[in-house]
């Protein structure tokens, strides 16, 4: 707008010809166009506008006929799925995203090792399978737990630091996904080792090595986040080793540690209560440490 | 206007609000509307219906001159109501419904338009056009048959089009055009007047005016 005729015309001339206005504005804007032919002019433009936009004005479907045809839309597109299984197919696409970020070395390292156990289990012979998977499949299943999460593990570290998904739920899938693995694993070696070696059962088998790799994961899962996953390595380690050392060294397996360590390594009761309250407080630790979009300070990872 | 509630109970303070609404001009009945819009959210067809009737010469007048083409403007119409029948849940109340209905048609156009949308004019060619006085534009304009204004129109780009459309086909007040963009009103009326002057440069292309610089 300029000059002369900016003072004159007012700026609902165009919502004059497209026939909006109604009352007192309607009434202001007749009385000044009969004095201006500035805005006359202007008018002019605005009304040819406003008659080319409802020249051909096409008959609107009819309602029920409109309304049907959406509906079967509505029918045969249905509708995004509700909050269960929009989460439930969020969890699936999350462990396959996550599939792809944990290194390969993490599933080789554990096949190998459990190759290693199986062959040593079948060619010692005599009851020593049970022994030689209960002492590989929680070190395997520690090792993958712990060595799952942290900026100098993860090739994506900076893309998850600023996704919508929190670093607990990520945390969460990538453990589940590894000790879901090496739980698979196990049990097939157990599977191996008990066609080969058949005077054990294979429930036994698998109760020698689930209840302490169960525990074990746990243990090293919540050290993992609360001081590191080296630290979390180191004592899981030395835990192993006592085991070993206990149930290996004649002279060490009347003592009250080789005591505690049987105690510990078998799945009973006491360990799955246990390893259910090292779960929660790792759960419990997370909400502290790992913040959406903001990375666990006192882990100086 | 045809209110569509007849089915439907409604209470009488709105049934006489509805009356009275039935005058020129035909402002928007805000509370008829919510409960329109409550009733759609309860899987009501009917309200669906209805709230469909009270909107639906602009709705189809808007969505027709927008697209450009009829057939296609019923599919986004269909789009729209499948739209409002899913989000009608979520209606807050913020705006008007006419408003809410009117943006939700807008993005549904939106999202199949785009593809095929035209280049738009640019901003140098018609900055010199873009005043109101009587000048080249009004010449233009006027010199111009509606239908080849029209044809114009379909040429323009995708903003220059829906702010014509809303203000002129569905006759939607500056104000609430402003609601359904999502800009403010000043924006609405230069946007106005820059498509007018595309309109008319486009005019001008073709002969129309042609004592124009």
């Amino acid at each position: 707008m300029s000059g002369k005729a900016g003072r004159h015309c007012p700026d609902a001339l165009a919502e004059y010809a497209a026939g909006v206005l109604a009352g007192p504005e309607r009434t202001a804007i007749e009385a000044h166009l009969l004095d201006c032919a500035a805005c006359r002019g202007a008018l002019g433009g605005w009304t040819a506008v406003a008659e080319a936009m409802t020249a051909p004005a096409g008959t609107p479907p009819e309602p029920a006929s409109v309304v049907r045809a959406a509906l079967t839309q509505a029918a045969l597109a249905p509708q995004p799925p509700p909050a269960r299984r929009r989460r439930a197919a969020f969890a699936g696409e999350l462990l396959l995203a996550e599939l792809r970020l944990v290194r390969p070395s993490v599933w080789l390292a554990s096949v190998l090792v459990m190759t290693c156990a199986v062959g040593l289990a079948l060619t010692a012979g005599n009851g020593a399978g049970a022994t030689v998977l209960s002492l590989v499949a929680p070190l395997v299943a520690v090792a993958g737990v712990a060595g799952v999460y942290g900026p100098e593990r993860d090739p994506a570290f900076e893309a998850l630091a600023v996704t919508a998904t929190s670093p607990r739920v990520v945390l969460l899938a990538r453990v589940t996904l590894v000790f879901a693995y090496d739980l698979v694993l196990a049990v097939a070696a157990s599977a191996v080792v008990q066609l080969g070696a058949p005077r054990v059962g294979l429930a036994a088998l698998v109760a020698g090595w689930l209840g302490p790799m169960a525990l074990l994961s746990a243990l090293s899962l919540l050290l993992a986040m609360w001081v590191g996953p080296n630290v979390s390595m180191a004592v899981a380690a030395s835990l192993w080793v006592l085991r070993v050392l206990t149930g290996g060294i004649p002279q060490l397996t009347g003592g009250w540690l080789a005591a505690a360590m049987r105690e510990v390594w078998v799945t009973s009761p006491g360990t799955v209560a246990a390893t259910l309250a090292l779960l929660a407080a790792a759960v419990v630790l997370s909400r502290h440490h790992l913040r959406p979009g903001g990375w666990p300070g006192p882990l100086r990872w | 206007m045809d209110t569509g509630a007849g089915a439907m109970p409604v209470p009488d303070r709105l049934r006489r609000r509805s009356r009275e609404a039935t005058c020129p001009g035909d402002p928007p009945v805000p509370e008829v509307d919510e409960v329109l819009v409550s009733r759609v959210a309860d899987g009501d067809t009917a309200a669906l219906a209805a709230l469909y009737s009270r909107y639906r010469v602009g709705l189809f007048r808007f969505l027709e001159r927008y697209a450009g083409d009829r057939m296609l403007a019923e599919e986004i119409l269909q789009d729209t109501l499948l739209a409002v029948w899913r989000s009608a849940h979520a209606y807050a109340g913020r705006s008007s419904v006419r408003t809410w209905v009117f943006g939700i048609a807008r993005r549904q156009a939106h999202n199949r338009l785009r593809a095929r949308a035209p280049e738009q004019v640019p901003l140098d060619r018609v900055a010199g056009w873009a005043d109101p006085a009587p000048g080249p534009a009004e010449r233009a304009l006027a010199a111009a048959h509606r239908e080849v204004i029209a044809e114009a129109f379909d040429g323009l780009g995708l903003e220059q089009r829906e702010v014509l459309a809303l203000a002129f086909a569905a006759r939607i007040t500056h104000r609430e055009v402003a609601e359904i963009l999502g800009v403010p009103v000043g924006t609405v009326k230069s946007r106005l007047h820059y498509a007018r002057a595309a309109l008319a440069r486009v005019l001008a292309d073709r002969g129309y005016a042609e004592e124009l610089p």
